[in-house]
């Protein structure tokens, strides 16, 4: 009772500070008026403090137990497991939304404890744009999701969280993501700044450079997560459905990627200035219409949340940021012209353009598809939706475009090549790619696009390789330096370069895992007596036992597993447990997916379906590759890593070079 | 009840201190904050000035025209910004793979180790 009046109050005082905050710092920046920006300053580590104080009082609640409290009472039990008390902070909207608020104040906060260097002018606006969106998560979370809100009466058990979200992934995805979206805030806050300032090089793009990477790395392992966590709670065999909530995470990350590399051409070429200012402005603003999505009901999904009219005030502040941001782009035009120019077919500027022009292309693509059934029913009174096939019908072609690109964009020159010049620096790729598409047809076969596909990978994977080898083997022929040192070395001295390598490699990796997990899929559903046998893909399955049992423990259910010994080669491999279970606070059954993983493949058993004298029905799937789309997320931190890890001495060194030239 | 309506009271108290304090501390002092206004405007007129005089030179060629950084005769692009810079006469080459100006003989960038030779298969 007290700790919930005290967590309401704690988000209304957050409101008033971070208003003023926002007043603050525009009338500071705007007269120059250094103590209205320490006030600011003091007022966000203020709305910080506070929004960490309501995130500890809403875990205290629910770790405690406290039922009156609604939030607690619908997403926790007494017999739920601790991790998964954790996840339940961020299971429904109200928490989750307070998550975001408190990720996003941290991430400011981090922001103005820092003294001003490079962003001496722009800060004030940005922070500007930090605080009023803090108002505004803040505004949502006292007028319409309060997550402190209280119950007339106090029930003696509350209601648990879905047995779909017991799973350590579903306690690690929804902050990654929105660690993601409150990160994604910063170069956006930026962006607005250098349009409000006219200061439109390419400082802010350097200065939030960091911020832009570790957002977009996150958003990508967080949907990765998401992935990860379908596979293995939704039972179906997939990672990816194209569903509108997967694919609303999906739209901001490419465009974000689009963004990371026309960075890169204006920080080079000073080419892109209003690209930029508008692909990070976007970027962002995509990430908080895919909260739209998820929680307006605008579309249906099969993890669509409960409707709530918080959609229309996410629609309003959507767009009123575009407004801004487009009514200050008419008015610095001038400013946002840069000086470089795109220079020819065959230049590495005019690349990168076609490169960005796809990603935007595939973006707005998908934005299309997700939005149609509301469109259709808008027009022809009948929702239809797009089914996965249609996606990948277009998805498919153009993912491999954009990989192929990988490959060439390294091998074209700034400012232009001849065709010649590119074959000659290709035709390396070339042989490679063609002979494992050869290779392919002749040993695996299979459907046309994956032989594709392949080869596509292994033309890049070579160009990658390649670029790679060349930098170390250049040290060493230099230098005079082993191949650790030089590869050390290497890396050291140009962690941008090669943390894009890592990152691209990657990808590849994540291709690779997506294409032969989906051509190479063998599929068998079949119901078994207990003691016999199926055979797939050189599994031998016998389904040896069954239990039922009520479990009162973690989740209050009704337990109906499978006990299935796997051999291989007449050799047993494992004893797995597919489940199919009834939880007391769901109607529908929740299967538990018994998964056996190695580099090769995955075998996956669900429990389709078990009789009460053990007749059961299994469905097995043996996917090859599926891990690799894992191991590509941690080569993709990684890459990450190396690319925006901070450096102590370089910003220095670089300035006295700069000085002594 | 009381309890919490004691609690937020301190909350309250304690986050109008940390933002008004800055305020007052201006105010005590406003000699102070308005010389720290005059000393910054001064600060960026130097800059101002000693950019444009040094854009002014850039013509004659020692200093980049985007950002004023010096640079050496015959380098196409500023070290500093990356800009082009105008009237490297004899046009250097760049590196094909990061675009870092090379010098004349140069088999390998300084800067990525790129090779200049058409690419040979190890």
């Amino acid at each position: 009772l007290v700790l919930s009046d005290i967590g309401y109050g704690t988000l209304l005082l957050t409101i008033a500070a971070a208003v003023w905050a926002a007043i603050a710092s525009a009338l500071g920046g705007w007269q120059r008026r250094p103590e209205l920006l320490a006030s600011a300053r003091n007022a966000l580590l203020v709305t910080a403090g506070l929004t960490t104080l309501s995130t500890v009082l809403l875990l205290v609640l629910l770790f405690t137990r406290d039922f009156e409290v609604r939030y607690v009472f619908e997403h926790v039990s007494t017999f739920l497991k601790p991790a998964y008390v954790l996840a339940a902070f961020w299971a429904g909207l109200d928490g989750s939304q307070l998550l975001w608020l408190w990720m996003l104040a941290t991430v400011t906060a981090i922001i103005v404890v820092r003294r001003p260097t490079w962003d001496r002018e722009l800060r004030p606006y940005a922070v500007v744009f930090l605080a009023l969106t803090q108002a505004f998560f803040a505004f949502l979370l006292v007028v319409l999701n309060n997550p402190f809100e209280l119950m007339s009466t106090i029930p003696i058990e509350g209601r648990s969280l879905n047995p779909l979200l017991q799973n350590f992934w579903m306690v690690i995805h929804p902050p990654i993501i929105f660690a993601a979206y409150a990160l994604w805030t910063v170069p956006a806050a930026y962006a607005l700044a250098a349009l409000v300032t006219g200061r439109l090089d390419a400082t802010w793009l350097r200065g939030t450079r960091r911020w832009t990477l570790v957002a977009w790395a996150s958003l990508g392992i967080g949907i990765l997560v998401g992935g990860w966590w379908a596979y293995l709670e939704l039972g179906w065999g997939g990672y990816w459905g194209w569903d509108p909530v997967e694919n609303s995470s999906f739209i901001p990350w490419l465009v974000g990627t689009a963004f990371v590399h026309s960075a890169i051409m204006q920080s080079r070429r000073d080419m892109f200035r209003a690209w930029n200012v508008i692909l990070a402005i976007v970027t962002y603003i995509l990430t908080v219409f895919a909260t739209f999505v998820t929680r307006s009901g605008l579309i249906q999904s099969v993890h669509a949340f409960a409707q709530s009219p918080i959609g229309y005030y996410y629609l309003g502040y959507i767009l009123i940021t575009l407004a801004v941001m487009v009514g200050l782009i008419l008015a610095r035009t001038r400013e946002l012209s840069g000086e470089g120019e795109l220079g020819d077919l065959f230049s590495r500027e005019f690349v990168f353009l076609v490169v960005n022009l796809l990603f935007l292309g595939t973006a707005a693509a998908i934005l299309m598809g997700t939005l149609w059934p509301s469109v259709t029913e808008a027009v022809r009174g009948v929702a239809t939706s797009l089914t996965a096939e249609n996606y990948n019908r277009f998805m498919g072609p153009l993912g491999l475009l954009l990989t192929l690109l990988i490959g060439v964009c390294p091998l074209v020159d700034w400012r232009g090549t001849t065709a010649l010049r590119l074959l000659r620096s290709l035709w390396v790729q070339l042989v490679v790619g063609a002979i494992t598409a050869v290779v392919l047809l002749v040993l695996v076969r299979g459907q046309v696009w994956a032989i594709v596909s392949f080869s596509v990978i292994a033309f890049v994977a070579t160009t990658i390789v390649l670029q790679i080898a060349q930098g170390i083997a250049a040290r060493m022929r230099t230098a005079g330096e082993n191949v650790i040192t030089a590869t050390g070395r290497a890396i050291a001295n140009n962690r941008r370069r090669y943390g894009g390598q890592l990152i691209h490699l990657s990808i590849l990796l994540i291709v690779m895992g997506i294409t032969a997990s989906q051509a190479y899929q063998t599929e068998v559903q079949v119901a078994l007596a207990q003691g016999e046998t199926v055979e797939v893909e050189g599994y031998t399955l016998t389904y040896r036992d069954f239990t039922f049992q009520e479990v009162k423990e973690n989740g209050n259910k009704v337990l109906n597993q499978a006990v299935v010994d796997v051999y291989q080669g007449g050799r047993q491999l494992a004893t797995i447990r597919p489940e199919r279970n009834i939880h007391s606070n769901v109607d529908s059954w929740v299967s538990e997916v018994a998964l056996r993983s190695n580099l090769r493949e995955d075998l996956y058993v669900v429990l389709a379906s078990l009789e009460a004298d053990g007749l059961a029905a299994f469905q097995v799937l043996v996917t090859p590759m599926v891990i690799w789309l894992w191991i590509g997320g941690l080569v993709l931190i990684a890459g990450t890593l190396v690319a925006a890890w901070p450096s102590r001495t370089s910003p220095r060194r670089s300035s006295r070079r700069a000085r002594g030239r | 009840m009381n309890v919490s309506v004691a609690v937020f009271f301190v909350l309250v108290l304690i986050s109008a201190a940390a933002i008004v304090y800055p305020l007052l501390q201006g105010r005590r002092s406003p000699a102070s904050a308005q010389e720290v206004r005059a000393v910054r405007a001064t600060d960026e007129d130097i800059e101002r000035a000693v950019r444009d005089l040094r854009r002014a030179r850039g013509r004659s060629g020692d200093f980049c025209p985007a950002c004023g950084s010096a640079h050496k005769p015959n380098d196409r692009f500023c070290v500093h910004c990356g800009g082009e810079l105008p009237g490297a006469a004899p046009p250097s080459p760049v590196c094909p793979a990061c675009g870092t100006a090379l010098h004349e003989g140069d088999r390998f960038c300084s800067k990525c180790g790129h090779s200049m030779a058409p690419v040979e298969v190890a």
